[in-house]
């Protein structure tokens, strides 16, 4: 027979978020939505600068790695996975799911250690290029046509890449 | 999750921990979008560590890729320290990589909810209502002090139509 350890000690802790929230009868919520986006729409201006510098930081962290010898270190897979980050955490919340999309794909390549050869910087660069065409040309969502000719391209170069090691 | 109910969040003090300073005034303005106030912001696990002790809030957001500490070892502490201004706090994490492995990390360092970047107004909101609607009781073990894990952290069912199901690497690649 196993023997049972002793019951888990269980509390509800207050709850000052329930305490100090109240419920708005006459109000939808639709309406607090349309607020918030509002405020986000606020920043879009701003949120394409912060694309165009992270999308120049992502190609100013490949030169400088394309300058080196050997696998890539730590401080330069770090350098570019922290543009593919800044680019994806934004985009998405502005419309630019492509971006965020090419953004997560550079992470995950840039994170695996069995790619971390400099020929992997060809591939990086394809993606650079991919996100400035996309805020070039303002591709919003899923890009249409255009957009998807940009991902079957990329998803071709990395299949060429991959398939190769 | 039937239809949400629309709560007036204009008392909740709420702290960001968020290196980012545009995604800090992201959130920020999407909880003023909410009428939430305006939260404390911090961009290092120090100030974070200091704001939830000085402004006693409601509520934490934070990110997983916080520095020097990260985000995990701020809920660790938070949750676990005995220094700890506010053990049983409710904490949102966040992060831009939403591996399986965070997600899981983060429930089982004591995490109320888990929240994928990008930010969304429907996913904060979602999860802020969460923790008003169905807050979970705390367990205390020898190994793990926080909300209950039973339950599942929250399914946010429409959400998980924002990942894409064929990624430009496949997990195949990727392995």
């Amino acid at each position: 027979m196993t023997q049972r350890g002793p019951e888990p000690e269980q509390f509800f802790p207050r709850n000052t978020i329930k305490e100090k929230a109240r419920l708005l009868p006459m109000t939808n919520v639709a309406n607090l939505y349309a607020a918030a986006d509002q405020a986000i729409k606020g920043m879009t201006g701003e949120a394409r600068d912060y694309l165009k510098t992270g999308a120049a930081e992502l190609r100013a962290a490949c030169a400088a790695a394309s300058a080196g010898d050997g696998q890539l270190d730590t401080a330069e897979c770090e350098r570019i996975m922290a543009a593919a980050n800044a680019l994806r955490d934004v985009a998405g919340s502005f419309g630019y799911s492509l971006i965020s999309e090419i953004a997560s794909s550079l992470y995950t390549l840039v994170s695996n250690p069995k790619w971390n050869d400099r020929q992997v910087l060809t591939v990086v660069d394809l993606h650079a290029d991919a996100i400035e065409a996309i805020l070039r040309q303002n591709l919003k969502n899923d890009g249409g046509a255009t957009g998807s000719a940009i991902v079957a391209s990329l998803r071709k170069a990395v299949y060429r890449f991959a398939s190769d090691r | 999750m039937p239809t949400l109910k629309a709560y007036d969040l204009s008392k909740i003090k709420i702290v960001v921990a968020e290196e980012s300073p545009f995604v800090q005034r992201l959130v920020a303005a999407v909880l003023t979008g909410l009428q939430a106030p305006h939260p404390y912001a911090a961009n290092t696990s120090d100030i974070a560590m200091r704001l939830v002790a000085e402004t006693e809030p409601d509520l934490v957001i934070l990110d997983w890729e916080l520095k020097p500490m990260s985000g995990l070892e701020v809920l660790r502490a938070l949750r676990n320290e005995e220094t700890s201004p506010n053990p049983t706090i409710p904490i949102i994490m966040i992060s831009g990589h939403c591996a399986i492995e965070r997600v899981t990390a983060s429930r089982d360092n004591g995490a109320n909810e888990f929240m994928g970047k990008p930010i969304t107004v429907d996913a904060l909101y979602k999860r802020i209502v969460t923790l008003i609607e169905r807050p979970r009781p705390f367990i205390r073990l020898e190994t793990y002090f926080g909300p209950c894990r039973r339950r599942k952290f929250e399914e946010y069912g429409d959400e998980r139509r924002r990942v894409n199901p064929h990624p430009i690497i496949s997990p195949d690649e990727a392995a």
